[in-house]
């Protein structure tokens, strides 16, 4: 909200105008008068005038019930919510917020994840933890989910649309955010927010790629079907995916999950999180880099690699960053780090190969993997 | 003769250990190898394998490979090779190649699957391998699954008949 009008304002004079520090509320002027709001990591503390004047404080229970307000009482109370004086429950954009209850009034339109069973209750606030997580849009309740991939349209950074964020609505991992997307919001015929089930959410980008994502080149439309690749990296490797974001040319990639990581913790359930490093090496490179571990020489006329795992480094893997002299399609990037993602899991969950889901004598696990992918549709073509 | 009959069998399948190099090697779906981060508990003599290293590549004909390389409890370096070729036909063109190259075929037949039935053409041959400076004889064992070719390679014959033997326990 940026401006409020009673009833006979005229259109250039709102009633209340509302000033942001990106999406923070910090000023208000009425009737030609300033307020400043002075808020902690969750709601407004203090508000002052003009004149460094404190005009009023707030104080909350955990989950939002006033404790106290000294001053000019303020309808902004509970972290950014408005609260409404005939219910005294707060707007959350989403949903509506019972204070009193801790809970909203409604199911966040998210699914759960079972991986996360604290995002199955999706009446839940902020996944119960009141006092570290905000939840400005009402859609936090809910664990993660898979996520599109890529904002960009060919080789130009995407720069207008409807995107609708959520900064500082942390994921359980304390790093995703989220990003609302009305409907697959597109920009010319490129969906750049694609939902695998609606294509009305995309979310788990991370704080930092959102900051930046404005300068970020993609290679185009999505290649992977995360929808696909979650069902193959379930079946192969008994990991759940909640983040995958594809490389493309000058941008490592990424995934995330949970499941069995026998590297770093004992074989016992944890997230895992896995970069696929496009920047460092050229294919040649990756081809030294083998070498020089005294491996058995590739087929002749061999003289550069599209990617490479190696067990000892399983959570960065490697695609070459001059893949388009291989003359391969558009997609090789993404395929390629599908490949060298099965590598990695590989080497973390040391996952042995399920003879009901893996085909003959097909157990080299990153071709596995990218099979998986290919035989369920889940490359889709530039 | 009850109690003879077993321990004729196991002396059979002690000698066989030994000759495992030989080409006529039975059946190439049974064995003793097996890979180290299989499940399942390891007799001491076993081969296991160690996954160190994999990827993928384009060939020179414009072909997707994936390898990957293994190394023995023994010190023993492997690797396995899968070629994406565009149809089986051009999959056996390619095995007809890597024949052409070798320097002796040990052993050629069909590749048999899980159910005993040929699934493709498989080849044990020698190669001189010249890719990096000194020539070095490499064992291989080849086989194509449709429009795939599959090699497993190593300087032991040894060692890749054992990993072959992994790949459907």
């Amino acid at each position: 909200m940026i401006a409020e009008y009673d009833n006979g304002a005229a259109v250039t004079s709102p009633s209340r105008e509302y000033i942001y520090a990106g999406s923070q509320l910090v000023a208000k002027i009425e009737a030609g008068a300033t307020n400043y709001f002075h808020p902690d990591h969750l709601s407004t503390r203090a508000n002052t005038d003009s004149g460094g004047n404190v005009s009023r404080t707030f104080g909350q229970y955990p989950f939002g019930e006033t404790w106290y307000e000294t001053g000019t009482a303020n309808k902004f109370k509970f972290t950014t919510y408005e609260r409404d004086s005939e219910s005294g429950n707060d707007y959350a954009v989403a949903r509506s917020y019972i204070n009193r209850y801790a809970r909203f009034s409604s199911t966040d339109p998210l699914s759960g994840s079972i991986a996360d069973p604290q995002s199955l209750n999706r009446y839940a606030y902020s996944r119960n933890d009141a006092i570290n997580v905000i939840d400005p849009l009402g859609l936090c309740g809910g664990g993660p989910v898979l996520v599109t991939t890529r904002i960009g349209v060919g080789n130009q950074p995407w720069s207008s649309g409807t995107v609708f964020t959520d900064p500082t609505c942390n994921g359980p991992g304390g790093a995703e955010t989220r990003i609302h997307c009305t409907f697959g919001v597109t920009n010319g015929s490129h969906t750049i927010c694609n939902d695998p089930n609606d294509g009305r959410w995309a979310w788990a980008f991370t704080k930092a790629f959102f900051s930046n994502f404005q300068l970020l080149r993609g290679g185009g439309s999505e290649f992977v079907k995360m929808k696909v690749l979650g069902k193959c990296i379930q079946d192969l490797f008994g990991v759940t995916l909640q983040q995958f974001n594809e490389s493309s040319p000058g941008h490592n990639g990424s995934f995330s999950g949970w499941g069995p990581d026998s590297v770093s913790n004992g074989g016992n359930n944890a997230k895992i999180s896995v970069t696929n490093d496009i920047q460092t090496y050229s294919g040649e490179g990756l081809k030294a880099l083998r070498d020089s571990r005294g491996n058995p020489p590739l087929p002749q006329g061999t003289t550069a690699l599209a990617g490479l795992t190696l067990w000892d480094q399983p959570y960065v893997n490697y695609t070459a960053n001059n893949l388009s002299q291989l003359n391969q399609p558009a997609s090789m990037a993404a395929e390629t780090q599908v490949h060298e993602l099965g590598n990695s899991l590989h080497y973390i969950t040391g996952a042995a190969f399920n003879p009901a889901t893996v085909p003959g004598s097909d157990k080299d696990t990153g071709q596995a993997l990218e099979n998986c992918v290919r035989k369920r549709g889940g490359f889709s073509k530039p | 003769m009850g109690t003879l009959f077993p321990a004729v069998v196991i002396f059979i399948q002690f000698l066989s250990f030994f000759f495992y190099e030989l080409p006529s090697t039975p059946d190439p779906c049974r064995g003793s190898g097996s890979r180290q981060d299989s499940a399942g508990p390891q007799a001491k003599d076993q081969l296991q394998f160690k996954d160190e290293n994999g990827g993928k590549g384009v060939t020179k004909d414009g072909n997707v490979f994936s390898f990957h390389t293994y190394s023995s409890n023994d010190g023993v370096k492997l690797l396995t090779y899968i070629e994406r070729c565009s149809s089986g036909l051009n999959a056996k063109k390619a095995l007809d190649q890597k024949i052409k190259e070798a320097s002796s075929i040990r052993a050629r037949g069909p590749k048999l699957g899980k159910d005993g039935k040929p699934i493709g053409e498989r080849v044990v041959l020698t190669a001189e391998n010249k890719a990096q400076g000194e020539a070095q004889s490499e064992s291989f064992i080849c086989w194509t699954v449709g429009s795939e070719l599959h090699w497993i390679q190593s300087r032991s014959l040894k060692h890749a008949l054992a990993f072959e033997k992994t790949l459907d326990p």
